[in-house]
């Protein structure tokens, strides 16, 4: 996998128009604020919308699929999509009996490897290109923004549960978390959608007095 | 004249907040808190609208929405209710339905003609002659309908919303309110919705003069809010219930959609109006609404008026009205007995005297209809018929009704419930409710307030208890032991026609007597040959004494008459509600933002927006379409094909698994080779093409339409479980970009960013590789359908854009150039590649197609086989052809779809054409007769115009037929 060209989120060009600043980090380019980082930390916590989608995901494939990675020392979720974390950060999910989703955290230590291993393995294992945009929903008045996407009851999702549905008419994956202290949910969008679904969800995000903040709030090593 | 009262304790208004507005031109002044109604009555004036058919004044009547008196638009929105429209600064507004003004309303000429124009008249007065229906239906259409629509207003977007709780307790009322603590306390998520503007329902107006009632509204809310398990939503209205405690609730702002786990129904009554004489015009109005007017908005309602009473809220009527100022002439008691509680004594206290026995046989108008300025009661004999040759002439300019109520029910019939007739209330009371639906309070025929308070909180126990967390025993509901709140009958004939039964539609109770002659003897078919109850109101106030009247002419009971449904919604919902906001999801390729920024006029191919063509400042649409493509042709171009499906194909069963899908062999496709791939369905119709690449010998790549990707990947799955085969499937589409770089220039231009081997013997035509292109790992392709040489890039959407780019850069020497769908089509119509669903249609086999040849020999078997075997056998209605036009034509082309016509027989269809090409004239694609399709024959195709252009059926491809332009072989 060399691929040193920098990945570039599928929204990348909607928040440089909108003057954000940009930070490489793992491969990858982040807005790190699109405000002040004091407004950006106080919109976090009201209703945020962050861009992820830099971080590097993977997708394994196949009936030996649990096997390899558990043979790689990872610990993978027992029941269908559940989720639990990687060892340096990031996101493992089972999305079926054969197969996982992986998100890696900032740095990309754990995929790097991971999917360089995984280039030459032969047999029931197939490796699935994932390239989802990943958006972070943040803040006390998350809900409510999701509410008017879509008719999946949160409140009653336990964590650790990724749910799949669709946000403004198009298929997602919702994973619930808590992010200092303020509830968060992490969309994965297909990212031919992403410019679709982030203007929907910031357009709502505005009506309800929040707004769109830079990865610098999630993740500090931008700053 | 200023009817507002001085400040009372619990009005609505808030004093300190003027507001100026505007109504039928002339400026006004409320207060913040007003409705429209309230500060239209404040400001003395009595006349609101105007009747949708005689065109008659009405005035306040309900002040609860109940009635359609005041629906007014101001230019943008339209049919808003006066009752329930906040007044504030800058509202101008005037009333619907309407002709020169609401004051000199013209058309208020058809009251003059209401003998000729009774129930059903046009059902018989229009249908002959035929010839002149067009004429009455032009007239009609004149007069006909409330509000105009402007269609010049911009959308205006209203959010989409969901929400969920365990109860939805509908009403604030004492009974709602002590449902909903009753079951917080056991610990359910608890969500209130009342349609007024503040909790208490009848607590703030029918009880107001009671002094426990601020005690019990305070003590209730105080309850409420221990509990941070209850929501309370006020100016909402549960519009309408859908299966499984799916609610629709209505604000100002948004419809939400609301999933409860059970329902308790506290929504009270509709207070019903009597059927007398003038009941319709202004300062007739129902006791509630003078309570409304005088409690919510301190507006003394009259100045002189006569209460028609057939309860105890007809007397609490009478004196709200003394309290407020107001002179009460009279009660007249439709009860020969009276009043039996203590309230009758309060009354007589109050020096205010009392008819028993007695009705209100007509309201005498003032000039013009537009107030009152008397009534003339009589008395009733012992049959209930008003004795009219003694009448009792009371002057006044106001007539408070207070006879009866009716559930608000509609949503318990709409959740499964059904009610029944109780004479003990003379009322609809529920007799049987869904599971998990719950009724409480005066829906349930419990009225006094106490009891009301006990019932809603027997009914929050038994919801608990439906859903598990209440254990106990759940009491039983109060029983009513007073006389019933409502009369039997409460309907005086008149000879003159003008004794309302439904406001909205001015029908009369001799409009009822005259349908029943003639056979609408049903309460259904009364209702839609009346249309009573059709109006704006949907029959709030006049469905029960239409089914009284209907009752008595059929000498039969209201339990055997039965009653309409109440259906969705309870109240009017702006369609910009029932809209939302606008979800249309848009896919974009990673390249989406470059192509905008290159002037690229964008198009939607289904979801996907791609570029059509680049603009050029000068040039055509059609100008610039044959420059992309000619310089593709010559030179090299660039096509962003990210939209084309991109499926893998994994496991010890692929082959098998792909032989199946595909019409094509793939069992010694060699490892790095491409082959086209044509599926069909089980009845071997076309449904999708696309190249198949092995990357190993269990590993293949598949691309599929742009437009039927994610059906084939549907179709994928399916059929591996039916088959229950080992393979792995993986729709890739979004996540992989795809380039396609064409053009004799093209290998050279790729060369420069790619270490692999490019050459003819090394990469030749058809192959498929994996590569590293600008540092990035790409899946490469050697694919020919624009006829060129040429190369499909497929790399992580991610990176794309860095591909795309390094390609431009690189190819900057040669002169590339960005091409769009459109010269993408023009250039393989000219090699004769078929599009499917678009060269094809629902019922096209690949015989017709021309591409039988992609139909593996002696294969056993694939989806559609047995079908195109039976096919092969039997004669071709139509093949798809090729057809050139002489460029002298160019100017009158046909365009796709177009018909061809032999003898004036429909024998064919264009399915693609070029008006321009590279080639110097016209091409097309046709499906065509088969006996028409020799080569050289001459066809006609009829344009939009009607006129007959001709085309000669060519041999395809147009372009290169040796294919040596796409298949080069030596090095370049």
């Amino acid at each position: 996998m060399p691929n040193a060209v920098t990945r570039s989120s599928p929204i990348q060009h909607l928040l440089e128009s909108r003057g954000a600043k940009f930070r490489d980090v793992g491969g990858s380019s982040y807005a790190v604020h699109t405000d002040s980082e004091e407004d950006d930390l106080r919109t976090l916590e009201r209703l945020g919308l962050c861009d992820l989608s830099g971080l590097h995901k993977l997708g394994v494939k196949g009936p030996d699929s649990e096997t390899w990675l558990t043979s790689k020392g990872l610990d993978v979720p027992s029941d269908v999509f559940a989720s639990c974390s990687l060892p340096n950060g990031g996101t493992i999910v089972r999305l079926g009996a054969g197969e996982f989703f992986l998100e890696d955290d900032i740095n990309n230590t754990t995929l790097l490897a991971l999917a360089d291993r995984l280039d030459t393995h032969k047999g029931k294992l197939v490796r699935v290109e994932h390239q989802e945009a990943t958006f972070l929903l943040t803040g006390r008045r998350s809900l409510e923004a999701l509410a008017q996407t879509c008719g999946i009851n949160f409140r009653e999702v336990t964590s650790r549960k990724v749910v799949f549905t669709r946000v403004a008419g198009v298929s997602c994956g919702i994973h619930p978390e808590t992010f200092r202290e303020v509830p968060a949910y992490r969309l994965w969008v297909d990212p031919s959608y992403a410019v679709y679904v982030w203007e929907t969800v910031a357009e709502i995000c505005q009506s309800l007095d929040g707004g769109e903040i830079g990865a610098g709030c999630i993740y500090f090593e931008l700053l | 004249m200023d009817r507002r009262l001085p400040p009372r304790d619990g009005e609505w208004i808030d004093r300190s907040q003027s507001v100026e507005f505007r109504f039928e031109g002339a400026t006004y002044r409320g207060f913040e808190g007003d409705v429209l109604s309230s500060a239209l009555w404040a400001n003395d004036v009595r006349l609101l609208g105007r009747s949708f058919k005689y065109h008659r004044p009405r005035g306040v009547y309900s002040l609860a929405g109940h009635d359609a008196n005041l629906i007014v638009e101001d230019g943008i929105r339209t049919n808003m209710r006066g009752d329930m429209l906040a007044v504030s600064s800058g509202l101008d507004v005037r009333s619907v339905n309407t002709l020169g003004g609401l004051d000199r309303d013209r058309l208020s000429i058809t009251g003059r003609f209401g003998e000729f124009l009774p129930v059903g008249f046009y059902y018989k007065a229009f249908h002959t002659p035929r010839r002149l229906f067009p004429f009455y239906e032009n007239q009609m259409r004149k007069v006909a309908g409330l509000g105009r629509i402007n269609s010049a207003n911009q959308r205006a977007n209203s959010p989409k919303d969901y929400a969920f709780c365990d109860l939805l307790v509908v009403g604030a009322g004492p009974a709602g309110l002590a449902g909903a603590i009753a079951a917080a306390e056991q610990g359910l998520d608890v969500l209130i919705v009342d349609e007024q503007q503040r909790p208490g329902g009848s607590l703030v107006w029918q009880w107001a003069d009671a002094a426990t009632a601020r005690e019990h509204l305070e003590g209730l809310l105080e309850q409420l809010a221990a509990h941070d398990n209850v929501r309370l939503w006020c100016g909402t209205q549960a519009a309408g219930y859908y299966g499984d405690y799916w609610v629709a609730l209505v604000d100002d702002t948004h419809l939400t959609k609301l999933r409860a786990k059970s329902m308790l129904v506290a929504t009270g009554c509709f207070e019903q109006p009597a059927v007398f004489q003038n009941n319709d015009l202004p300062g007739v109005m129902l006791g509630s609404a003078a309570q409304r007017l005088i409690q919510l908005y301190a507006v003394k309602p009259f100045d002189r008026a006569i209460v028609l009473a057939a309860n105890s809220e007809g007397y609490r009527v009478a004196l709200d009205l003394n309290e407020a100022g107001v002179d009460v002439a009279a009660i007249a008691d439709l009860r020969r007995d009276g009043e039996a509680t203590e309230l009758a004594q309060r009354v007589d206290d109050a020096g205010i005297r009392v008819y028993r026995g007695y009705c209100v046989y007509e309201a005498v108008p003032a000039a013009g209809n537009k107030r009152i300025r008397g009534a003339t009661i009589c008395a009733l004999d012992e049959k209930g018929v008003p004795r009219s040759e003694a009448l009792t002439r009371i002057d006044c300019d106001g007539i408070a009704m207070s006879i009866g109520w009716t559930p608000n029910g509609g949503l318990i019939y709409q959740a499964g419930g059904r009610f029944t007739h109780a004479e003990h209330v003379e009322q609809l009371i529920p007799q049987t409710l869904s599971p998990g639906t719950f009724a409480a309070g005066r829906v349930n025929g419990v009225f006094g307030l106490e009891s009301q308070i006990d019932d809603g909180y027997r009914a929050g126990l038994a919801a608990a208890a439906h859903l598990g967390s209440f254990t106990g025993d759940v009491p039983p509901s109060p029983s009513h032991y007073e006389s019933p709140s409502s009369h039997p009958y409460p309907i005086i004939a008149h000879k003159g026609k003008k004794n309302f039964v439904d406001l909205d539609e001015d029908l009369h109770l001799a409009d009822f007597e005259n349908a029943h002659q003639e056979g609408y003897d049903n309460v259904e078919l009364m209702k839609r040959f009346s249309t009573v109850g059709m109006g704006p109101s949907q029959g709030k106030l006049s469905n029960i004494n239409a089914v009284r009247i209907l009752a008595r002419l059929n000498g039969a009971t209201i339990n055997q008459t039965g009653t309409t449904t109440s259906r969705p919604f309870h109240q009017p919902v702006p369609i910009r509600h029932l809209a939302g906001r606008s979800f249309h999801p848009q896919r974009r390729t990673p390249m989406n933002h470059w192509h905008v920024r290159h002037n690229a006029e964008m198009v939607y191919a289904g979801a996907w927006l791609r570029p059509e063509y680049y603009r050029v400042d000068g040039e055509s649409r059609d100008d610039s379409i044959l420059r992309e493509a000619t310089h593709v042709r010559n030179n090299v171009g660039l096509i962003d094909v990210s939209t084309l499906g991109k499926l893998q194909i994994s496991g010890p069963d692929s082959v098998e698994f792909l032989e199946r899908i595909y019409t094509g062999r793939f069992a010694k496709q060699q490892v790095g080779r491409l082959r086209y791939g044509l599926a069909c369905d089980e009845t071997g119709v076309i449904i999708d093409d696309g190249v198949i690449g092995r990357f190993s010998e269990d590993r293949f790549y598949v691309t599929a339409t742009s437009s039927g990707a994610a059906a084939q990947y549907r179709e994928m799955q399916r059929w591996a479980q039916i088959w229950n085969m080992d393979v792995t499937l993986v729709n890739a589409t979004g996540h992989l970009a795809a380039i396609n770089l064409a053009g004799p220039c093209c290998r050279d231009v790729l060369q420069e960013l790619t270490s692999t081997d490019l050459s003819a013997t090394a990469f030749p035509y058809l192959a498929l590789g994996e590569a590293i292109v600008a540092e990035v790992s790409a899946k490469l392709m050697r694919v020919g359908f624009v006829g060129e040489l040429g190369y499909e890039i497929h790399v992580p959407a991610s990176q794309a854009m860095h591909v795309w780019e390094a390609l431009m850069q690189a190819g900057e020497r040669f002169g590339i150039r960005p091409f769009g769908v459109e010269a993408q089509r023009l250039l393989r119509l000219e090699k004769g590649h078929l599009i499917v669903s678009q060269d094809t249609d629902a019922l096209t086999s690949p015989f017709e197609a021309d591409v039988a040849w992609a139909i593996g020999k002696n294969k056993t078997f694939f989806v559609g086989a047995r079908s195109l075997a039976i096919l092969r056998k039997k004669p071709l209605t139509r093949r798809l052809v090729g057809l050139m036009f002489a460029a002298s034509d160019a100017g009158t082309l046909p365009e796709e779809c177009n018909l061809i016509i032999a003898n004036d027989e429909l024998v064919g269809r264009i399915t693609s054409i070029a008006p321009r090409s590279t080639l110097g004239y016209p091409i097309a694609m046709a499906l065509l007769s088969p006996d028409l399709a020799k080569i050289g024959t001459t066809v006609k195709i009829r344009v939009d115009g009607g006129s007959l252009v001709e085309a000669v059926v060519a041999s395809m491809p147009f372009y290169d037929p040796e294919n040596s332009r796409q298949n080069v072989q030596a090095e370049s």
